[in-house]
């Protein structure tokens, strides 16, 4: 040790004979001492919507130097990805949109070709442009990027109802919440897997996952740190992918299954799970409704219907003490005692001869087991590839584990049986009673709430408003706002629940819910959608908001259409980067960061299981010309003088009381503050009075804890405890919710309310030869074609330090790749069968990625030229993928199609 | 005494990189150089459909006995609170002679071109307001609040655990009993037949094949180990005559950049008056 040490002081002694004196010395401290004068700034991350709650570091001159995870949040407990990392990227991009644009008179949309102007010109210009061209309230559409839900919901209500605009087209509904989340929906009541569910990972012994990389590796902060935990702690995790994605890299058990065969492996594991008796029988007889009858004859359910209020009044068991039919209530959690309030014990499996009115009955639980007998591991495995030991291992482990967690999925409707396929999921969870359970799925605190309160709300008699309902029941009570005819003063629902009405009464195929959806815009633009009065449903202008439909839609052919149409006469952008859509704006509104501004709201803390409110505060001041969207939205109600019905409609919907909103925005507006900041300042007026104290509390932790998650579990545990926002309040396996869909609009097989088979359209598809599967997905450095990552120097230099291709290529297996005589780096073209769409791009080639499957990140191929780190960087997945939604929901048909290859 | 270091459970590292945006962000790292004090690797291993994927973490391993310090000709490199390997940029003279010897690859230049690039990218006030060679810190100014180092503190698979080893919890314990020094079983213990032990406080668990990069064996490890160790005094004059070089180049341009430093600096001042 000694020796060591007195050479190091030679060492120093020896440099400073060598070189001492001549080197420069700058007698200045460490810069790091500056830490201690740094403050830091609570906000919620805007990279996606897992909405981390997050800490940002600001140094003595205001600017903001570091972005941290927030660990008072139990949601992604202090811990942010690389792109929640790369915050002050987007705040500082110095691509920016910096102040207000109008397009040269004379330039074409898309040339870029735009004019400084400010606030007050642009304003003038939409309102004199709307009403030179006579544009209706109903003829603009306005593509919304996904926070105006989370963040700015009672804004985004209000603001299109006040002024007559129903067509929102939301850019997260197509893609899953409206169509892959909708099949867990209807299932357990909920409304958004997102926000409303997560999963116990961390305290799981068995993970099983399907259908994409996002919501564990892919990174979604709250789900990858509880997953990881779990993979240390030796669980078993299983994963379905034909690729091996992040996620499947630590699974102890990786499944390169056939693409689009999900639903036939699920089915013939619910088949074995129901056949082996691995299923927690006292939950199911509790609190689903398995042990409800039904028609032997036509499965149809045995139940009255309480008209007045459009509800179920009764259901029926078999009591097994009594050996009896008895009527249980309509709406509760369980099916313990009779509608008389006597304890009963309902069968799950009752003897051949019940009758019910003369006819055979049978329970849902017989009902099922009959109908998925047909689907033995054996018949899967012949469509997807995966060995019937395989599948047998599978439903086993999950169905004999002590916390088994079905991963509930992000992102992905990809196939026609979407619906379907997480409905199943979403059962098989069931089946083991690990719902709103420690270690299971567990319901946010947020759902928690709005559950508890509505119940009392019933209970009580009261009204509940619209925008406070909870899970499901918000989503029908905005359907039917958006979706209904009678709902607007002008007659015209959104435009694609027109395109249904009159497609259904004209006998051609209709989508049942295209909730907040793209489907009919086509006929719209075009001035061919004919509506019930005779004339035209046109849509004629765009306000695009958060959002580049071109690369966040299919396809990038078809928005460039719509934007370029004759019939489009107004495109409005507002957006914080110049997208591929911002180029074909008319006006361009620059918006602040996420990091610019007070929010007028105070939220929930995402899908965290513990009751956290929340909200943003603004780090730096706007470093440009820029505003909020509640600034937009309000300066335009202004100029229409429709700033009242917007107070009304937010007191209608969410009870914010109208007379104080509008006394106090005015107020603060006369003294110069935004519309966005006085909204702040009325609710945190609000919030002050009931809780004095708290806004100094969120400001300092960003988030303040109501209630922990041990809490509701032990007193208000969905299904457990309280009913869930589905039609009966139980687990719904039989799906009361699809049976009034096919009273509503006649029988189709894809809303049969049991289960109808349904593959999707690539399966038992002959592959000829040169001919893919395609598949897509995410990776953790990018949020789905967001500019706010692509145009990212940071994200853009880790894409590069792992291996450019891998990031930005189309996985290829090295086997066919060799046959085809393909190298990494070669660049290909790649057609679509289907459509003959074609685009260029390297080949990676890899042993991670099925034989019969090429695999391609999903976010790249900005052709946005002022956006100069992403530019022309991989190639744009909204290129390739066709065009085409599933009947229910109108989800994106974004896998059903294969490819061919050539090499150029 | 407290000696820090980490454990990297490299079972839980899903591959995201955010240690690697964290700490770029942080230490404001020459990334625009492929210059940065810590990342991830990937390497694809096996074939379809036994496939794996190696995340490999690499960072500086803060040796107990660190070649960088013992080669250093000015005292730059050294021995910081808790054993945490560090260089003072204002005794650096980019000689090199650490970058060469470093067998985890954990050091580079933050040159005169990256010092400008630096006050572009983070403002006049940046850390490297000097040329240097940098290299992890263990993000000590963080320690000495209290926090945890940048990498760790966002590690999303948790799989960067700070420790300090002097004083593991009864979950470190366990988790530190399965953790072995870097390259052990590897190239190097076998090129010094089992002897090249510079007792890293960095520490891995991996129950995969290759999870941690390999280094090439340099000419600067050969030396150290084999004449500046052994030998001490003999072969500085060596190292520095090879290395001095360097030196000669860099000079000038560090004299330049802290020229043109000081006198930004007195205009500030001179604004601000």
């Amino acid at each position: 040790m000694s020796g060591k040490i007195s050479r190091r002081a030679f060492l120093k002694g020896a440099a400073g004979v060598a070189v001492g004196a001549s080197l420069l010395r700058p007698s200045r401290a460490k810069a790091k001492v500056t830490t201690k004068q740094i403050r830091y700034v609570p906000s919620v991350c805007n990279f996606c919507s897992t909405t981390c709650s997050i800490m940002v570091a600001v140094n003595p001159k205001g600017k903001a130097v570091k972005i941290e995870g927030n660990s008072k949040s139990s949601l992604n407990q202090g811990r942010i990805c690389a792109r929640g990392q790369t915050g002050l990227q987007l705040l500082y991009n110095p691509h920016r949109l910096k102040y207000p644009l109008i397009r040269v008179e004379g330039s074409k949309r898309g040339e870029w070709k735009f004019r400084k102007a400010t606030w007050d010109e642009v304003i003038d210009y939409i309102i004199k442009k709307l009403k030179d061209e006579n544009i209706q309230p109903w003829e603009i559409a306005m593509p919304s990027g996904w926070f105006n839900c989370v963040f700015y919901m009672p804004v985004s209500l209000a603001f299109t109802l006040a002024y007559g605009m129903p067509n929102i087209v939301a850019s997260p509904m197509q893609h899953c919440v409206g169509s892959s989340h909708f099949g867990n929906d209807l299932v357990i009541g909920d409304f958004n897997i997102h926000d409303e569910v997560l999963a116990d990972y961390d305290k799981a012994d068995y993970i099983l996952a399907a259908l994409g990389n996002a919501s564990m590796g892919g990174i979604s902060t709250s789900r990858a740190v509880r997953f990881a935990k779990a993979v240390r702690r030796g669980a078993e995790v299983v994963i379905l992918d034909p690729r091996l994605s992040e996620t499947a890299s630590r699974a102890t058990k990786w499944i390169p299954i056939k693409p689009g065969t999900d639903l036939e492996f699920f089915l013939a594991m619910m088949s074995e799970m129901l056949n082996k008796g691995y299923y927690n029988a006292d939950f199911l007889k509790k609190h689903t409704n398995m042990p409800h009858l039904v028609f032997a004859e036509n499965g149809q359910p045995v139940m009255e219907i309480d008209k007045k209020r459009n509800m179920p009044a009764k259901f029926y068991v078999y009591d097994e003490n009594s050996k009896k039919i008895v009527a249980v209530p309509g709406y509760t959690n369980t099916n313990e005692k009779d509608i008389t309030g006597k304890g009963i014990s309902p069968a799950l499996e009752i003897p051949a001869n019940v009758r019910f009115r003369g006819k055979k009955v049978i329970t849902v639980f017989q009902l099922f087991r009959k109908q998925l007998s047909q689907f033995t591991p054996e018949w899967a495995e012949k469509i997807t590839g995966v060995s019937a030991s395989t599948i047998r291992a599978v439903a086993k482990g999950f169905g004999t584990a002590k916390h088994p967690v079905m991963d509930p999925g992000w992102h992905g409707s990809r196939y026609r049986n979407i619906v379907l396929i997480r409905r199943v999921q979403t059962m098989i969870q069931a089946l083991t009673g690990n719902i709103d359970k420690e270690g299971g799925w567990v319901f946010s605190g947020e759902h928690h709430e709005k559950v508890a309160n509505f119940l009392r709300a019933m209970q009580k008699g009261e009204e509940v408003r619209p925008g406070e309902m909870p899970g499901m029941l918000f989503a029908m009570a905005l359907l039917n706002l958006y979706g209904n005819p009678r709902s607007w003063k002008h007659g015209h629902p959104h435009f694609s629940f027109a395109f249904s009405i009159v497609n259904e009464k004209e006998g051609k195929p209709a989508v049942l819910m295209p909730a907040f959806a793209d489907w009919g815009l086509d006929e719209a633009v075009e001035g061919k959608l004919k509506w019930l009065d005779g004339k035209p449903y046109q849509i004629k202008a765009f306000f695009i908001n958060g959002n580049n439909p071109i690369r966040n839609f299919y396809t990038a052919e078809r928005w460039k259409k719509f934007f370029t149409h004759k019939n489009v006469k107004l495109i409005i952008v507002h957006d914080v980067l110049p997208t591929e859509a911002a180029a074909y704006a008319d006006v361009i509104l620059p918006s602040t960061t996420y990091l610019e501004r007070d929010e007028p709201f105070v939220y929930g803390n995402g899908p965290n299981p513990d009751l956290m409110k929340t909200t943003r505060f603004k780090v730096v001041e706007p470093l440009y010309d820029v505003k909020s969207y509640p600034d937009v939205a309000m300066m335009w109600l202004e100029k229409l003088n429709l700033l009242d019905p917007f107070y009304e409609w937010m007191e209608k919907l969410f009870g914010l009381p109208a007379e104080h909103y509008k006394k106090v925005v005015s107020e603060e507006v006369r003294k110069g503050k935004s519309y966005n900041d006085a909204l702040r300042k009325a609710t945190e007026m609000l919030l002050e009075k009931k809780h004095p104290g708290i806004m100094a509390r969120m400001k300092k932790d960003g988030v303040v804890l109501i209630e922990k998650k041990e809490e509701f579990l032990k007193k208000s545990a969905l299904f457990y405890k309280l009913p869930a926002p589905t039609p009966s309040g139980r687990v719904e396996f039989y799906s009361y919710m699809m049976a009034m869909m096919v009273q509503q609009h006649g029988y189709n097989e894809f809303i049969d309310p049991t289960i109808k088979y349904i593959p999707a359209e690539v399966t038992g598809k002959k592959i000829g030869e040169n001919e893919f599967y395609f598949i897509y997905g995410k990776t953790p450095t990018e949020s789905h074609a967001s500019a706010a990552t692509l145009d990212n120097k940071l994200l853009s230099f880790v894409n590069n330090l792992i291996d450019p291709l891998e990031k930005y290529g189309l996985w290829i297996n090295s086997k066919v790749a060799r046959k085809l005589g393909i190298k990494s780096g070669d660049l290909l073209e790649v057609v679509n069968t289907k459509t003959g769409q074609k685009i260029h791009i390297q080949a990676y080639v890899t042993e991670k990625v099925r034989p019969d499957t090429v695999f391609m990140p999903s976010s790249f191929g900005s052709e946005a030229r002022q956006l100069k780190v992403a530019y022309g960087v991989g190639a744009p997945l909204s290129e390739i993928v066709s065009y085409g939604v599933e009947p229910i929901a109108a989800g994106f048909l974004s896998q059903e199609f294969t490819v061919r290859l050539k090499k150029l | 005494m407290a000696r820090y270091g980490m454990i990297i459970d490299a079972t839980t590292c899903l591959g995201c990189n955010a240690c690697t945006v964290a700490c770029i962000e942080e230490n404001q790292t020459a990334y625009w150089g492929d210059k940065v004090r810590t990342r991830v690797y990937e390497k694809e291993v096996g074939s379809y459909p036994d496939t794996d994927r190696i995340f490999q973490t690499q960072i500086c391993v803060h040796c107990d006995d660190p070649p960088c310090v013992d080669v250093c000709p000015t005292g730059a490199s050294h021995i910081g609170p808790g054993g945490v390997v560090l260089v003072d940029y204002e005794k650096c003279i980019l000689c090199g002679a650490c970058v060469e010897v470093c067998p985890y690859d954990a050091r580079y230049f933050y040159t005169p071109q990256d010092v400008q690039k630096a006050r572009e990218e983070y403002g006049p006030d940046n850390e490297h307001f000097v040329p240097h060679v940098d290299k992890c810190t263990l993000c000590i100014h963080r320690i000495e609040q209290g926090l945890e180092p940048a990498c760790v503190a966002t590690c999303v698979g948790e799989s960067r655990i700070f420790v300090d080893w002097d004083n593991l919890t009864p979950e470190q314990e366990a988790l530190a009993k399965k953790a072995v020094p870097l390259f052990k079983g590897s190239d190097y213990s076998n090129i010094f037949r089992g002897n090249f032990d510079p007792k890293p406080k960095i520490r891995y668990i991996i129950d995969k094949e290759n999870a941690v990069p390999k280094k090439k064996v340099g000419v600067g490890v050969w030396l150290w180990h084999y004449l500046a160790k052994p030998l001490g005094l003999l072969s500085i004059a060596g190292i520095l005559g090879v290395l001095g070089l360097n030196y000669i180049i860099t000079k000038p341009q560090v004299k330049k950049i802290k020229e043109q430093l000081e006198e930004m600096k007195s205009e500030e001042k001179n604004k601000e008056e």
